[in-house]
């Protein structure tokens, strides 16, 4: 009996891995798509990546994303005549690896473009400028760089804000999951200081939930540019800027940045 | 009361899903189990090696990382993605999601090893006299390990087995790194809004399950002590 289960074992082994290397891979087709424009059209579905990150990519009461980039995702979806599908990415960290995986296919969520990242993926036209600042309790003694290089800080883990403090060398620094986290490392007094986007900050802190914190004043960290993450190499990159372009154009974008409160790359998007 | 509502309903749906993941990884799993176990007991020594490593594999790394190893892997390795089922019906769609695949066969997988080594120690622990007295009875092997030894093994490791079971569904919370939208990941997005005790609440309904869980194994134990190994 043993004889038979092993073969029975090894035989479903051999299945497993055969059927597994017999996957997909989108070359050839009718319509003249190819790479991920086909996929996208063939699944009917854009998968975009996202955080919980107001005002870009945050939830209404309904448990529906909204926000400046879940809205222009959306529109993006529709112009592809697919459906749009956002999923959260628990750890930002896990971002590369989500999109490099075919997890999904784009990362949309106010995601600081650096020469780092643009290693392991492309970046659509820019669509945003951020900095890094300082969100603090507002009965915090912290005014300055000097004071927050010495203070425990809390920054999302594998995000811009957390590049500030290892470029900067500070020292006692704890790494969340999101932005989010990180202010509420702050307002629960487990760390001093919180350094996230400046958008956050602005459409966040000081009000709601997050009314005992302040952004530190005349603090800021590198100046930044929102882009979207796409595949190395991906075909979507070239539709996506058309998209970009065409709604700063008609004014889609203005509209929606007045809404959230969003500072647009107009340079980048003027061609 | 109108967010208690939301919460309960919220943490409700995101227990369902780790009810699903912990009854398929148990499906699964005991019978993969068994065949592991059998393979490490196994006279054909390259078998026997092969699987005593992949146990080894399986106990000796955290789960956290088998986890992102099969979901991740075979798609940054350009070999497959993992299936996603598309019926057409939303919430069986959303919920069996690559996400839930990969995490069930991570689960499954590392599962069945734990698994494995509970069978051998529960079959092993049975006195070689009683497969001799089988074979001079006549009985073939099979008749052997299904009328006599079995039904003292499942006796014998049902306290160790429920011990694993009841780890399993509080495992379930690691797939929430995958983005499966679980109980964990429903508390999570409430602390989000500045809620804390929605994980309190998420607690709750882990001590619940595991409470049933108790009783039940307990009333097996009971109809199981009839007889005497």
């Amino acid at each position: 009996m043993k004889k038979v289960l092993a073969f029975a074992l090894t035989l479903l082994l051999t299945l497993g891995a055969v059927m597994g290397l017999t996957a997909c891979n989108n070359t050839s087709n009718e319509d003249g798509l190819t790479g991920d424009l086909k996929a996208v059209k063939d699944a009917g579905k854009i998968i975009v990546g996202i955080t919980d990150y107001a005002p870009m990519d945050y939830k209404d009461s309904n448990g529906k994303w909204i926000g400046f980039d879940a809205e222009l995702a959306e529109k993006f979806a529709q112009e592809l005549g697919v459906t749009c599908e956002f999923v959260e990415i628990v750890d930002w960290n896990n971002k590369v690896a989500e999109i490099n995986s075919r997890q999904i296919d784009l990362i949309w969520n106010g995601m600081t473009a650096d020469e780092e990242l643009g290693k392991q993926i492309d970046f659509s036209v820019s669509y945003a400028k951020n900095a890094q600042v300082a969100v603090v309790l507002k009965n915090s003694t912290i005014t300055t760089k000097d004071q927050i290089k010495t203070a425990t800080v809390a920054v999302e883990n594998g995000s811009a804000g957390q590049k500030v403090t290892v470029a900067e060398g500070f020292t006692n620094v704890s790494a969340p999951g999101n932005q989010k986290q990180a202010l509420i490392e702050v307002k629960s007094g487990n760390s001093q200081v919180a350094i996230i986007d400046l958008t956050m900050a602005q459409s966040l802190v000081g009000k709601g939930e997050f009314d005992t914190l302040k952004i530190v004043e005349g603090v800021s960290y590198g100046d930044e540019i929102f882009a979207v993450g796409l595949r190395k190499g991906s075909n979507l990159k070239e539709k996506l800027d058309d998209f970009l372009y065409a709604q700063f154009e008609n004014g889609t974008i203005t509209a929606l940045a007045n809404t959230y409160t969003v500072g647009i790359n107009t340079e980048a998007l003027t061609k | 009361m109108e967010v208690f509502l939301e919460v309960t309903s919220n943490l409700a749906n995101g227990f369902l899903v780790s009810f699903i993941l912990f009854a398929l990884t148990l499906i699964l799993a005991l019978p993969l189990g068994l065949l592991i176990s059998f393979c490490t007991m196994s006279k054909i020594a390259p078998l026997r090696i092969f699987f005593k490593i992949i146990v080894w594999i399986l106990r000796g790394t955290p789960l956290m990382l088998q986890l992102f190893v099969i979901f991740y892997g075979p798609g940054l390795l350009g070999l497959f993605r993992w299936p996603s089922v598309n019926t057409g019906w939303r919430w069986f769609d959303s919920t069996f999601d690559t996400r839930f695949i990969a995490a069930l066969v991570a689960f499954a997988i590392n599962y069945a090893a734990y698994f494995s080594e509970i069978y051998r120690g529960g079959i092993q622990s049975i006195t070689k006299g009683q497969f001799e007295a089988g074979q001079v009875l006549g009985m073939t092997k099979k008749q052997i390990f299904f009328k006599i030894i079995l039904l003292q093994v499942i006796k014998r490791i049902l306290p160790p087995m429920s011990n694993e079971i009841i780890t399993l569904i509080k495992d379930t919370s690691l797939a929430n790194t995958l983005s499966v939208y679980e109980i964990i990941y429903e508390a999570r997005s409430f602390m989000n809004i500045g809620l804390i005790w929605p994980f309190f609440y998420a607690g709750a309904f882990y001590l619940v399950f595991v409470g049933i869980l108790t009783i039940i194994f307990n009333k097996l134990e009971k109809k199981l002590s009839y007889f005497r190994t």
